[in-house]
Order: structure tokens, then C-alpha cells, then sequence
């Protein structure tokens, strides 16, 4: 199978394909599958390094250093500028993440239909749960073991039975996992059934050329109008690299980096980058008396959704040993105490599918995003932590930390939670928060004044290109989007093959 | 970017500050070879992380001198002197973001020691 790395590349390098990849997470390792099983002469352009379960590190600092763009510390700005997560690896975010798997809510692609008619005919709900049957099965998604969950997962499920909650053990794509508690640094024994080990893997055995640590500076327009032919890259050697296409460009860049390629490459059509929606989530840290251990167990094994219609899903976290010390109450010999009893916290948060809308702007090439949540977020962050403390207290935690500026840094009663929820802060900054999924930013549509891409992925203005990954979604999800993306991904090859055949 | 010594040695005394001596097994930050750490954190780190930490050590060194009330350097602060800056920073609400992202920092790099991972996912803690 062909793999070019491109921090040894000598010179400038040029490739011919038929299609060109831009980006080999969840959205790109599914077209690619699905185009090279076709037959099509594929190529995939990834930024980040290609790594394998051996090399995956075990430290917080050197896999963030590592597998993550920017540390995983990129910063939208606003009113409460907030961290947001995306992988810089071979798989994107799929190696690194807490192996999450939701299908595409009905409830949600009947809104995006609504809102737009043209929409179903080219996204049938039928073709999208076939698609999403078929990636399921590939990917091994099934709930978590019991066996492996550990405490801090079986701590929610009785929290939220007490509350008369709905819950569930979080369906995972991962075969024979033995609860290292490491998803978020990548499994060091493989069995994370991640796109680069499932999807790319299947793409690569048919023929895709995958070359990664290669950053794509621009999309190549012909000369004879907007037709995409290629694009254009820098390897981290240093060399330039240039990929013709004869077929399609397809970006599957991230709904960060899929606008800013674009606005880069001067197709500033319709409202690209606009219409950025994610699900903020804030967190809430509890001190049991029992050993928890937050680092034992299925990294991510229980979610509560009896309030996902409003807009709040919860989940077990599941930080590596230093993001759960840093988010210890105090500072000196306060932290240093925490920290020598660390075995006793966890840390559970709640994502929120947020109403306000944020922007992806090109600065000197780089991306920079705007995005404040709004009242109504603000009142759901409240909502979201009172659940969270309501949930732990009933748990047996016996001291919580909202980590709300403003409000009481400990707090131990449900009457103190309902406080928080009536009378905490309405400024976001209050609140710490992070933003883990993103959409929108070349959303999909009929009308080319209200949206980049078509219904069927192709660009509306240039020929030859397609946006694939969550930058096309009208709206957020308000769950876990990997498996919507691939579904989406795998829809958006079955056009292109049609369009291009024709 | 390589800051002058003074810079870092203060730098470095603040993270240490931060996370000073868990008790039990585990070892004090401060006796741990951030050699290793800072090398990474300086050619990897992205920029508004590093700036930060610079905003950070700033602002504590010029907050030491009136928290303690006496001219000093934070990398000549005894430990109390330490619990004494902290308390006033706590007053202080710009500060919070500073130090949230100092523990951040010194949380990775404490973190980063193979001997401390394994002590604790051991349950080697007090």
C-alpha cells in the first residue's frame, strides 16, 4: 500500500489521479473507501503524521503535541474564547477520540429537510441508514462491555437511574477492549476500529495513495472557467508538491479547514464560513470517598440522553492524568493535595447542541473563528451542570466544582444546583468550556446564495469539487457526529461517481 | 523561541510553584528534569500558549512584590512566600484565566514523567 511521508520528501513532487482527497479523517477515509472500491484512482492528502498503536504516547503532553493541531488548544474568539479539539494525525479525529458512535438523528435530517425540500431527494433516509449499516458493521460499533466500563461509568448509570434519567452504555467502535482508559491518546493495543485502521485501510488495499505531513495551500482552478484540477500542497521537508486531478477534488478538511481552503483558493462563494454551529460542552469535577479511578475503564463508556430533545447530552469524560489535575480546585499546596488524591475525582460533562452561530475567516491563511454562545446556550450550560451535580450527589459524590466563576467554587447540596441553574452567571465567560464537534461552515443547499455546496456535495460554482465533512451540515447534531459524517461521506461518493460517470 | 534565563528561570518557578508536593510516593514537580519539557513546550507549543505563560509569569512577578510587600524575584520565593501570591491573586479576577492556564501547563508537565504516571495509575497516591 503507497504511503509518501512528507517530512522526508527530497523534492517537489508531482502526482496524477483521477480524484484528490483533502484530509483522511472520518469524511475523507469514507469517500476514499468507498471511490477506490469503484474502481477510481484515488489520492489522499493528510497534514498530520501517519502513527500506529505502537507509537501512540502515553502522556498528555506528548500526545497533544503529536496527534492534535495545535495541542488541541485552538481558540475560538468571542465574548468566551474556548478551547475546540481537532486531531492532526492520519484518521483525523477518529484515532483520538472517546470512540463515540451515534447514527444520524431522524429528528435532525427531517429539520434539515424541512428547512430545505431539495435536500432529501439527494440525502434519502434510506440510502443514509444503509450507508451507516454498512460502516457500523465495518467499524465493529456495539455497546460498551460491562466488564471494562469501570467505576466512572457505572457511577452515572446509577445516578441517572436515580433521577429517572434515560441512559445507556455508549455504543463504541472498538473489538476486545480491555478499558486502558487511553482512547484520547490513541489505543496502544489497536483496538480502536478508527477510519486510518478500517475505512483508509480498505481505500489503501484497493489502490489509494495516501501521502500525509502535507499541508494544501490551495485548490487549482483551469484556465477555461471554475473547474477544480488539482491542488496545491506544502510537505513538511519543505518540497512542493502538486496533485492533478482529473475527476474531482473533494475536501474533507474539517468545517475549520474545508472554508479557509476555500477562501484561500478565492472561491468565496455564498456564505462560506459562515453559519459555524458546534456543540459546546462544559464539565463538572466530583470528589468521591470511594476510589474512582477515572483513568480505569472504557474511556468513555455511559452517556445519559433523556434530554438530548433539549439540546443536552452527558457523558463520562475521559481526560488523560493531567487535564483531570488541572481541573482540580486550587492552586500551590490546594492542588498539590488534590493531586495526591487524585484517585477520588472524576470529571463528567454535558454538550450542548448550541442555537447561536459563529464564522470561519481566512487571516493570512490561517483560520480564525468567532463564536458566543447565546442566552439560551448560556441557560443550557446552567441546566446542563445542575443535571451533571444532581447526578453525582445521587452517585455518592461528596463535593462538586462547576468551575463557574461567580459562583461557589464547592458545592455539596441539589439546593445549591438549583441555585446555580436559576441564578448563576449568564455571561459564558463564567463557565469553563470546550468546544468538541463542528459543522456548517460550507453548508448545503439549493439556494447558492444561502449555501456553498449543492445537495449533491459539488461546489456551486466551481465543476469538479466537492465538500464531504461536516462543513456541509445545515445544522448541528446534538450527538456525536462520526458516524453521520462517514454516512454523509459515503452519500457524496455515490454522487460523484454518478455525476462523473455521466 | 529561547527566552533569556532570567525569564525562564521564573517561568519555571511559577509551574514548579503551582503543583509544589503531592504527598505519599509521588514525587515534588520541583524535583523533577523539566529540561525535556521546556524544549518541547518551546518548539511546539502554539504561540498563544506560550504567550500566555509569558502573561503569566508577568503578571505574577509583579504581583509578588506587592503581595509580600518587599522587592524579589519569583525564582528566590520560599514556598509560604508562594501561598502569600497566590491568596492575592485570588482577589485579583483577571488572574484567573493566568493561573487556570498555568496549572494547565505545569499539570503536563508533571504528568509527562514516566515515574509519576506509573505511581499513579498504580494507586500509589496517598
Amino acid at each position: 500500500m503507497t504511503h509518501i511521508d512528507g517530512s522526508t520528501l527530497p523534492g517537489d513532487h508531482r502526482l496524477r489521479c483521477e480524484v484528490v482527497v483533502v484530509g483522511s479523517g472520518p469524511a475523507g477515509s469514507s469517500i476514499a473507501q468507498r471511490l477506490a472500491a469503484a474502481g477510481v484512482d484515488v489520492v489522499v492528502l493528510e497534514a498530520g503524521p501517519l502513527l500506529e498503536p505502537g507509537q501512540f504516547p502515553r502522556s498528555a503532553l506528548k500526545s497533544m503535541s503529536t496527534q492534535y493541531r495545535d495541542w488541541g488548544a485552538s481558540v475560538v474568539l468571542g465574548r468566551a474564547p474556548m478551547p475546540y479539539v481537532q486531531g492532526r494525525m492520519v484518521g483525523g479525529g477518529s484515532p483520538i477520540n472517546g470512540a463515540i458512535c451515534w447514527r444520524m438523528p431522524q429528528d435532525v435530517w427531517r429539520e434539515w429537510i424541512d428547512g430545505d425540500p431539495a435536500l432529501e431527494q439527494a440525502l434519502p433516509w434510506a440510502q443514509l441508514e444503509s450507508a451507516t449499516d454498512a460502516i457500523e458493521t465495518r467499524l465493529g460499533v456495539a455497546p460498551t462491555d460491562a466488564a471494562i466500563a469501570g467505576r466512572k461509568n457505572e457511577l452515572m448509570a446509577q445516578g441517572a437511574e436515580a433521577l429517572g434519567l434515560e441512559h445507556r452504555p455508549i455504543r463504541r467502535n472498538v473489538v476486545g477492549c480491555e478499558g486502558l482508559g487511553r482512547c484520547l491518546e490513541g489505543c496502544p493495543k489497536g483496538r480502536k476500529r478508527s477510519v486510518d485502521r478500517t475505512l483508509l485501510e480498505d481505500a489503501r488495499a484497493h489502490g489509494a495513495r495516501l501521502m500525509s505531513q502535507v499541508d494544501v495551500t490551495r485548490v487549482v482552478l483551469g484556465k477555461r472557467g471554475l473547474r477544480a484540477t488539482g491542488v496545491e500542497a506544502r510537505a513538511k521537508s519543505g518540497a512542493r508538491v502538486t496533485v492533478e486531478a482529473s475527476r474531482a477534488v473533494v475536501l474533507a478538511a474539517s468545517a475549520i479547514q474545508s472554508p479557509v481552503l476555500l477562501l484561500r483558493s478565492g472561491l468565496g462563494q455564498g456564505p462560506v464560513g459562515q453559519h459555524f454551529s458546534c456543540h459546546p460542552g462544559v464539565s463538572m469535577a466530583a470528589r468521591f470517598a470511594e476510589p474512582v479511578r477515572m483513568w480505569q475503564g472504557a474511556t468513555q463508556g455511559h452517556e445519559v440522553i433523556g434530554l438530548r430533545r433539549e439540546g443536552l447530552k452527558f457523558e463520562v469524560l475521559g481526560f488523560g492524568l493531567a487535564v483531570l489535575a488541572s481541573r482540580l480546585p486550587g492552586v500551590g499546596a490546594e492542588l498539590s493535595r488534590g493531586v495526591s488524591e487524585l484517585q477520588h475525582w472524576l470529571d463528567w460533562g454535558v454538550a450542548v447542541r448550541a442555537e447561536s452561530e459563529g464564522r470561519v475567516r481566512s487571516v493570512a491563511g490561517r483560520p480564525v473563528v468567532t463564536f458566543t454562545p447565546n442566552a439560551r446556550d448560556v441557560r443550557l450550560f446552567r441546566r446542563g451542570l445542575r443535571v451533571l451535580g444532581e447526578m453525582m450527589l445521587a452517585a455518592g459524590a461528596e463535593s462538586l466544582h462547576p468551575g463557574v466563576r461567580g459562583f461557589d467554587a464547592e458545592v455539596r447540596d441539589v439546593d445549591t444546583l438549583a441555585r446555580l441553574e436559576q441564578d448563576g452567571p449568564e455571561n459564558p465567560a463564567a463557565f469553563t468550556s470546550a468546544i468538541t464537534h463542528m459543522f456548517g461552515t460550507c453548508r448545503m443547499g439549493s439556494d447558492p446564495k444561502r449555501s456553498v455546496v449543492r445537495p449533491d456535495f459539488r461546489h456551486h460554482a466551481a465543476e469538479s469539487l466537492y465538500v464531504a465533512d461536516s462543513s456541509v451540515f445545515p445544522t448541528n447534531l446534538g450527538v456525536n457526529p462520526q458516524i453521520a459524517i462517514m454516512a454523509m461521506a459515503s452519500l457524496c461518493a455515490k454522487n460523484l461517481l454518478k455525476e462523473s460517470a455521466s | 523561541m529561547r527566552l533569556a534565563r532570567p525569564v525562564h528561570d521564573m517561568r519555571e518557578a511559577l509551574v514548579k510553584a503551582t503543583l509544589p508536593q503531592p504527598d505519599g510516593a509521588l514525587p515534588a514537580l520541583a524535583n523533577l528534569d523539566l529540561a525535556p519539557f521546556w524544549l518541547r513546550f518551546d518548539q511546539t507549543a502554539p504561540a498563544h500558549l506560550r504567550a500566555g505563560l509569558w502573561a503569566a509569569t508577568t503578571a505574577f512577578a509583579a504581583l509578588a512584590p506587592v503581595a509580600l510587600l518587599r522587592p524579589v524575584r519569583l525564582d528566590k520565593l520560599r514556598p509560604s512566600e508562594w501561598e502569600t501570591v497566590f491568596r492575592a491573586s485570588c482577589q485579583l479576577p483577571l488572574f484567573a484565566d493566568l493561573v487556570m492556564l498555568t496549572k494547565v501547563v505545569a499539570c503536563l508537565a508533571y504528568f509527562d514523567d514516566d515515574a509519576v504516571q506509573d505511581i499513579v495509575r498504580a494507586g500509589g497516591e496517598a
